[in-house]
């Protein structure tokens, strides 16, 4: 794949069909990867594909000038669609390369599942619905299910649907909906007072970097509502109150947006389960208004389209 | 004063002790976030290498504190100071780079401008430091001369060695912390001499190097070459993780909180040179491209903090790359700011 992945971008460079690459390349730590963004061949040609691909580099295409190459998965393609959607990109600069996704592994599960730190693991090796874990003397196999991101177990779109070239064939993640929805499930049982406690504490620990907001491609203004400061909407004061009001804000934002790739999530350094928060609301989207992000580039966006039968409880 | 020694299952006795006449705090996982908590009923420590998320100096530098409060009334305007409460604090596991960041920005808090929040916390706190036993691969302490086993800003420094704490008192607060723990024995000198084996074969096996020959020349020279930055600088998603959780950075905002009946106080509170809106409250953010605040952060570190106290901000806990959702890596871009030719 990785192969076939090089010569097209070759051909992109040589045909003089974009003058930007968005691709992945090996990171500078073990097993993670590192977004590339070049206008150089050669530079390019050190691209990769693995199952450690995680960056959703929709996040880049706005702020690129002239016309971008940009490898997606299925997750990511559905924000390249939504940014179409919402006119924020514009299709004839783009060339878009489509990796059919059989799922991330989460190297935080890997590393609970082996008990082996991650810089000390050797080899992740993904096999079909396992993956071999080898570290040090212990080598392990794995249930793929059990090693993937939650987000990937009910993935929508595992294959890219928007894109030029395609890498590869049809692939896709096991489907474990159970598993991916374990944690919003659980607070979907709890009171409301107690999950009220579980999202004050969690907020508690934002240190409001904002990566949850950076790395989301559908988090697109050029001015955050958090930057706005005459009025001051949100205190920069990073207590747990206007923590909440900042990604409860920014949850109803990217509504009919967010395509669930997870990144929020994995970007936060206080590991708040951000994606229960923007998965919950897509779902609510999808049965209030049976509209799911980023599917079709001549679908109107969410916000901008009204149907007969969305609902109007509101009004009456 | 002679090192001493205590078995390691007698640790958290001794911090038992401890806690009677402080607080002490000790690392502790939480859902996959270490940080320092008070002690409970006893002391867990944590496997193989292992830091803090966010350093250690956010138990002095606080993400937000209250620096005063103000009310306005009918009866006129009123002010009150308010000064962090004084506790006498232990805090026990702090990683030599992370002690070492201390240092280094002791010498801006006591500046021009004595900060009387940080530094009345770094007086009333006893650090009791925990040498490495291992490292991961973002770690690159070894390039900045910080030893993984011991740092000159720790009160008292443990280290493990066969099961044994080898505890080395470094000032007069950690022979005065020493004093008030029961009898403990001296350490040998073979154990010592073990210690020494350690440090050398942690120090040998970290790979992560960033290179700092003629770094000032370097960094000068390379400070209009914009297209540099911008390249590197691409990735960058510009968010705060790697200045808010830095044990080095210190930047801040301040910021009024008022509620509609007239009552308030003043914040100070994080801010980073990584976000758009940063300084631009008392005049405007000079650097209004990703790459020029990405230039700044480098520079702040390796050039500026340097030029005005003499040592390089940065320790190389390795935070910045370990937490970076994109792996941006600050020992890969100043290692490609090129070497200057040798005219100086």
């Amino acid at each position: 794949m990785e192969e076939k992945l090089k010569k097209e971008v070759a051909a992109l460079f040589d045909e003089k069909k974009i003058d930007y690459f968005v691709g992945y390349a090996k990171g500078s730590l073990m097993h993670k990867t590192t977004p590339l963004i070049t206008k150089d061949k050669e530079e390019a040609l050190k691209t990769v594909i693995n199952p450690f691909i995680y960056n959703n580099l929709a996040c880049y295409l706005r702020e690129l000038p002239g016309r971008v190459g940009v490898v997606v998965k299925g997750c990511d393609s559905r924000s390249v669609v939504s940014l179409l959607q919402d006119n924020q990109i514009f299709r004839e600069n783009l060339t878009i390369i489509g990796i059919p996704c059989s799922g991330l592994i989460d190297l935080e599960k890997v590393v609970s599942g082996i008990q082996v730190e991650r810089h000390e693991i050797t080899s992740i090796e993904r096999q079909g619905d396992k993956v071999a874990v080898k570290a040090g003397g212990k080598e392990k196999t794995f249930e793929a299910e059990d090693l993937l991101f939650d987000k990937c177990l009910n993935c929508v779109l595992p294959v890219p649907k928007e894109a030029d070239i395609m890498i590869g064939d049809k692939d896709s993640p096991p489907v474990n909906k159970e598993k991916s929805y374990h944690i919003i499930k659980k607070l979907k049982e709890e009171e409301s007072a107690e999950r009220w406690n579980f999202w004050k504490d969690q907020f508690k620990k934002c240190i409001r970097c904002y990566a949850c907001r950076n790395v989301c491609p559908a988090c697109s203004c050029t001015r955050c509502f958090v930057e706005v400061n005459r009025p001051q909407w949100v205190s920069p004061v990073q207590k747990w109150q206007d923590n909440l009001v900042f990604q409860m804000i920014r949850t109803i934002h990217v509504a009919g947006r967010c395509v669930d790739c997870g990144e929020c999530e994995r970007a936060c350094p206080a590991s708040i389960p951000l994606r229960s928060l923007q998965r919950e609301m897509g779902d609510n989207v999808k049965e209030l208004f049976g509209f799911e992000s980023g599917m079709d580039k001549d679908e109107k966006p969410l916000i901008a389209s009204y149907k007969d039968t969305d609902p109007n409880e509101f009004m009456r | 004063m002679k090192e001493k020694k205590i078995s390691e299952d007698k640790l958290p006795e001794l911090l038992k002790t401890l806690k009677d006449k402080f607080l002490v705090l000790v690392p502790e996982e939480n859902d996959g976030v270490i940080e320092f908590k008070a002690l409970g009923d006893t002391y867990a420590p944590l496997p193989g290498f292992s830091n803090s998320t966010r350093p250690v100096r956010t138990l002095f530098h606080l993400t937000y504190e209250p620096m005063f409060q103000f009310a306005n009334s009918e009866e006129g305007f009123s002010l009150e100071e308010i000064q962090p409460e004084e506790v006498k604090r232990v805090i026990f596991g702090v990683r030599p780079c992370d002690a070492n960041a201390l240092g280094i920005i002791d010498n801006l808090f006591k500046d021009t401008y004595e900060d009387s929040y940080y530094l009345k916390r770094r007086e009333n706190t006893y650090i009791i430091g925990l040498g490495c036993d291992t490292h991961d691969d973002a770690c690159f302490c070894t390039s900045l001369d910080v030893s993984p086993v011991f740092s000159q800003n720790v009160d008292l420094m443990f280290n493990l060695i066969d099961g044994t704490f080898i505890i080395k008192s470094n000032t007069e607060k950690g022979e005065e912390l020493l004093l008030s723990l029961s009898d403990l024995a001296e350490a040998k000198d073979e154990e010592l001499q073990k210690l020494n084996e350690k440090e050398e074969k942690i120090k040998e096996s970290i790979s992560r190097n960033v290179n700092l020959e003629n770094i000032d020349s370097r960094m000068r020279a390379n400070f209009e070459n914009s297209s540099f930055w911008q390249k590197v600088s691409g990735k960058c998603i510009g968010c705060g993780i790697c200045t808010y959780n830095c044990p080095t950075c210190h930047c801040f905002d301040i910021i009024d909180e008022e509620s509609k009946e007239g009552k308030g106080a003043r914040f100070r509170c994080y801010d980073s040179c990584a976000f758009p809106l940063f300084t631009k409250m008392p005049m405007e953010n000079p650097r209004h491209y990703k790459w020029e605040r990405v230039r700044q952060k480098v520079h702040h570190k390796f050039e500026y903090f340097p030029l005005n106290f003499g040592v390089i901000a940065c320790v190389g806990c390795g935070r910045c790359i370990r937490q970076c959702p994109v792996n941006w890596d600050i020992t890969e871009v100043i290692n490609e700011i090129s070497k200057p030719d040798n005219k100086g």
